[in-house]
């Protein structure tokens, strides 16, 4: 008994993608999501007269129509949010540290990027184009790997991406070491990790470079409507693809038979049936809550991998435009210290965390709310031993305590004043995202991405699961979080889900056959490039 | 170079993760919780009290802590129709860690389903709801540490919970309640008030009556001069009442500042044909929906004062909904063709609910004949 081709679980932004690619392909999808909503994280909510987006702060990948990363492609070749106001945001970040030893702008630029560092340092110009050479060709040579899940022919990629196979499971500080990147500029180039959740000793270069260098590369993007707008723009291609969404309902089970999908059970007490499921949820929540017998290999594959760390967030509506408040900057990143692991240390308690990310998106779209108010919104993570200690009976003391310390410190360091303008206010904690979308211990930062097992790792197989048939796509899923990777995987996770053979077993295509079957990224290849690195010292090892 | 993987995958653990943050989630905002009903009291003077207690054998062992001025989400299962009614806590989350919630009724209402539920609740019974929820409370960061609050009759309720909450210690903020009623005999709730503000500081409370003189009590209707006579500095207004109450403070204080203006919004009924934005000219008085959902299709009828949502309830179509007023977005319904009208007050739409054709139904009421999508029935 087969109702659909292929079942999706989550209409996340990985789930709407992936069910939006097999629809083209004509294949019978269901899509059964659990709140009433889609999009998950992306989504947003009305206080007052505010409408706050609930994730989105930049887009990856996106891109100008002229110079479209690989997302933007894909939602121009599906027609997906075709008719959104996309806002590009020209900043990069203003880096502000508490003790002073940094307050500057940077734009979301290469060259200008660059030429701003060379200001600071002219010396540094060499290490940069190696930096920057470097974290290009991880870029190009982490998009074939994803292009061929994780099973790339090796040979190939040696010969396109030498200094990739070398390089990239670096840390982005031996980087640094190895390119002698002087320290200012280097405290530059790192402060993105406050995104990532991971230090530069700790985070791996090539996963840093795939965001940070991302950005640079094309610019973040927003949409004026918000990310959830995005989300019904998914919604209404799937209807019209003729694809099934079923709302208000959670897959309770996934039925499997001899190592093999069958269909799932929902709360609602009903079975569908398909041989093919792609599951936005993660791994580690499916193997533990939704299959009656997990392959023990498949547990373990998903205890390598630590959650990095967990969100902590303050919507501001104001009631006073920014212009008057002297807000100047779309995104601001606050560091105690540019000490970063004392920082990373730091968050693993609401006591000393002080790092924070704020943005404004009116700066970008001067009327994104009402005339006379302004949206900001305050970010922070926390390593995932700082909620532990929080009783029921002081959550919400604590919870209203800790934004008001956020933002005291940013009225104080920028010597503005936001308090007494506070129109609206909602605050989520961990336990916030842990509830809405059941992202573990509220976890909304997807894996850690250390140096500590081999570069194929979170990019290949550790998301690929023994049971035939199942395939995963989303954040938390398959490598980075992020919402460009988040649409991405599933494209991915559709295309390759389509292959999975016949006779029962995933499919293990070669490197050159899954460029043939890209629809996308056809010409993305076309000449191998090799990119002679100026690196002294160390070897590979 | 995928030997190191598969070498650091045999020698894994399996871990476990502890998840406390996912079980505070699950302690302060469950799912579902199982409450026994364990006491209804009649507290004359046409209220009803309802004291609600975990129903431990069900696997409910404590209830959700919540902030004072939320509300819980009851389903109500008639003979005929499924809908949910919607009540502010008058307990504090004192009460709920000691292990109950408190809810009071007014006796003449005169709506079809809380007469079904006067006379059907029976101490024993068993429910299950969810969390509690809404936007009515207190916060620091936004509002005057001097708070006003205005009621009349059961506008009351949220801000029983909010002064107990003051004497217990879980809030902090300084209240003063304007409670108005017609005559003396209807401040059914002064006494407990005059507990409480014989007890704290923090609170404070101006009794107004309409129709009859006595000490302690003004004479009149509340307005911003009598308020403002009352109460020293800045400080936020909190109303809790009808939509007409709303309106009528509205004008008092007119361009007062959004921020410091909250309203408690539990839908009541509401007179839409007089909203002021309401068309002149309406073309029917009762029009036909045709409902797509989960197994088929469905027409059915919506007069053009009765809300989408009630008509899909009496015709056994089933819609999550909470608030009722537009403001949790759980009734999230979408509309492929007709018109309908939304009270500004209740209109809570998001910009893409615009763009790609989504309303509230708990608000809106047909001006034409429409085409819905329902997520779930
Ligand atoms: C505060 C914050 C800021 C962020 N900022 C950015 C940013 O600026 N840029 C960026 O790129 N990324 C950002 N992110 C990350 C980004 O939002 C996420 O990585 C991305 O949206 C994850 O998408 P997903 O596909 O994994 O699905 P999710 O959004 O996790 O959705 C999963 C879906 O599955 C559903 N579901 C769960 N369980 C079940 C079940 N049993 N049955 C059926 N359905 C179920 C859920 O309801 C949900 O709809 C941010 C995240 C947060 C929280
Ligand atoms: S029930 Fe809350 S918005 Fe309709």
């Amino acid at each position: 008994m087969k109702d659909y081709d292929i079942i999706v679980i989550g209409a996340g932004s990985g789930g709407l993608a992936a069910a939006v690619t097999a629809l083209k392909k004509n294949k019978r999808v269901l899509i059964i999501e659990k709140r009433n909503v889609p999009g998950g994280f992306s989504t947003s909510f009305v206080r007052g007269r505010f409408e706050f987006d609930v994730s989105l702060h930049e887009l990856n990948s996106f891109g100008a129509y002229e110079n479209q990363g690989e997302l933007r492609r894909f939602f121009e070749n599906y027609r997906i949010a075709p008719d959104l106001q996309w806002l590009q945001i020209d900043e990069a970040f203003r880096l502000i540290s508490l003790d002073n030893e940094i307050d500057m702008e940077f734009p979301s630029d290469v060259w200008k990027f660059r030429g701003k560092l060379l200001e600071m340092d002219s010396d540094a110009d060499l290490a940069l184009s190696a930096f920057f050479k470097l974290g290009h060709e991880c870029l190009e040579a982490e998009n074939f790997i994803a292009e061929t899940n994780g099973k790339p022919d090796i040979k190939l990629l040696r010969k396109r991406y030498p200094n990739y196979v070398k390089f990239a499971s670096y840390s982005l500080d031996k980087v640094f070491k190895l390119l002698h990147m002087p320290k200012k500029i280097k405290d530059v180039l790192s402060a993105y990790w406050i995104y990532l959740g991971v230090p530069p000793e700790k985070l791996r270069f090539s996963h840093y470079a795939s965001l940070f260098l991302n950005y640079l590369k094309r610019h973040p993007y927003i949409p004026k409507e918000r990310s959830y707008a995005i989300s019904l723009s998914f919604d209404k291609k799937i209807r019209e693809l003729g694809g099934k969404i079923l709302y208000n309902t959670a897959v309770e089970k996934i039925i499997t038979e001899n190592g093999k999908v069958k269909g799932v059970l929902t709360d609602k007490n009903e079975k569908f049936f398909a041989d093919k499921i792609i599951s936005n949820l993660t791994p580690y929540t499916v193997y533990r809550n939704l299959l009656d017998n997990p392959v023990e290999r498949d547990l373990k594959k998903t205890s390598i991998r630590e959650f990095a760390s967990c969100g902590f967030t303050v919507f501001l509506g104001l009631n006073k435009s920014f212009k008057d408040l002297k807000i100047k900057n779309y995104n601001y990143i606050i560091y105690d210290t540019l000490d970063t692991q004392k920082s990373f240390a730091d968050a693993s308690s609401l006591k000393t965390n002080r790092m924070m990310t704020v943005s404004c998106p009116n700066v970008v779209s001067r009327d994104y709310s009402p005339e006379g108010t302004t949206i900001l919104v305050f970010n922070t993570f926390f390593t995932a031993d700082a909620w532990k200690e929080v009783k029921e009976k002081d959550y919400y003391k604590i919870k209203s305590d800790y934004a008001e310390k956020m933002i005291e410190t940013f009225e104080k360091k920028l010597n503005i004043s936001i308090r007494e303008f506070i129109e609206e206010i909602e605050i989520a904690t961990p336990v916030t995202y842990s509830d809405y979308l059941g992202c573990p211990d509220g976890n909304i930062y997807g894996f850690l991405y250390g140096t500590y097992h081999g570069i194929m790792d979170d990019l290949s197989f550790l998301h690929e699961s023994e049971i035939n048939g199942l395939r995963f796509c989303g954040g938390n899923t398959v490598r980075q979080f992020g919402y460009g990777q988040a649409y991405l995987s599933g494209y991915r996770a559709a295309m390759l889900s389509m292959l999975d053979g016949m006779d029962g077993k995933n499919s293990h295509i070669s490197a050159e056959d899954r460029l043939a079957l890209n629809e996308i990224d056809a010409n993305y290849y076309k000449k191998p490039r090799y990119i002679e690195i100026n690196i002294g010292g160390e070897k590979d090892e | 170079m995928f030997k190191k993987t598969e070498k650091s995958i045999k020698h894994t653990e399996i871990v476990q993760y502890e998840n406390t943050v996912d079980n505070l989630a699950a302690s302060l905002h469950p799912k579902v919780q199982h409450l026994v009903l364990s006491k209804i009291t009649d507290l004359q003077s046409g209220y009803i009290e309802f004291l609600f207690k975990p129903d431990i054998l069900a696997g409910t062992k404590k209830l959700a802590v919540f902030r004072p001025g939320q509300f819980i989400t009851f389903d109500i299962e008639m003979k005929d129709m499924k809908t949910t009614r919607s009540f502010p806590l008058v307990s504090s989350p004192l009460d709920a860690r000691s292990g109950f919630y408190k809810i009071i009724l007014k006796r003449e209402i005169s709506d079809k389903v809380g007469n079904f539920i006067l006379k059907n609740w029976r101490e024993g019974q068993k429910f299950s709801i969810g969390a509690p929820s809404g936007n009515f409370y207190y916060e620091k960061l936004r509002d005057f540490s001097n708070v006003v609050a205005v009621a009349f009759g059961s506008g009351v309720f949220p801000f029983m919970s909010m002064a107990k909450a003051i004497y217990e210690g879980d809030e902090n903020f300084n209240l003063t309640l304007f409670y108005e009623s017609n005559r003396a005999k209807n401040l059914v709730f002064k006494r407990f008030f005059d507990w409480i503000a014989s007890r704290t500081d923090k609170v404070r409370v101006v009794y107004i009556l309409e129709n009859e003189n006595l000490s302690g009590c003004k004479r009149g209707i509340v307005s911003r001069d009598m308020i403002e006579e009352n109460v020293e500095g800045g400080y936020s207004i909190f109303l809790s009442g009808s939509q007409k109450f709303y309106e009528y403070m509205k004008n008092q204080y007119f361009n007062y500042p959004p921020k410091l203006y909250r309203t408690f919004d539990l839908k009541q009924s509401v007179d839409v044909i007089s909203q002021k934005n309401y068309p002149k000219f309406v073309s029917s008085e009762i029009f036909n929906i045709q409902v797509k959902c989960r197994n088929g299709i469905k027409v059915i009828q919506c007069m053009k004062n009765q809300t989408i949502l009630s008509a899909l309830e009496k015709n056994g179509i089933n819609v999550p909904s909470g608030c009722r007023s537009g403001k949790c977005a759980l009734c999230h319904t979408k509309i492929v063709a007709g018109q309908v009208y939304i009270p500004d007050d209740f209109d809570g739409r998001r910009i893409a609910d615009f763009k790609y054709g989504y309303i509230h139904p708990c608000c809106s009421y047909p001006l034409s004949n429409l085409i819905l999508v329902v997520k779930d029935c």
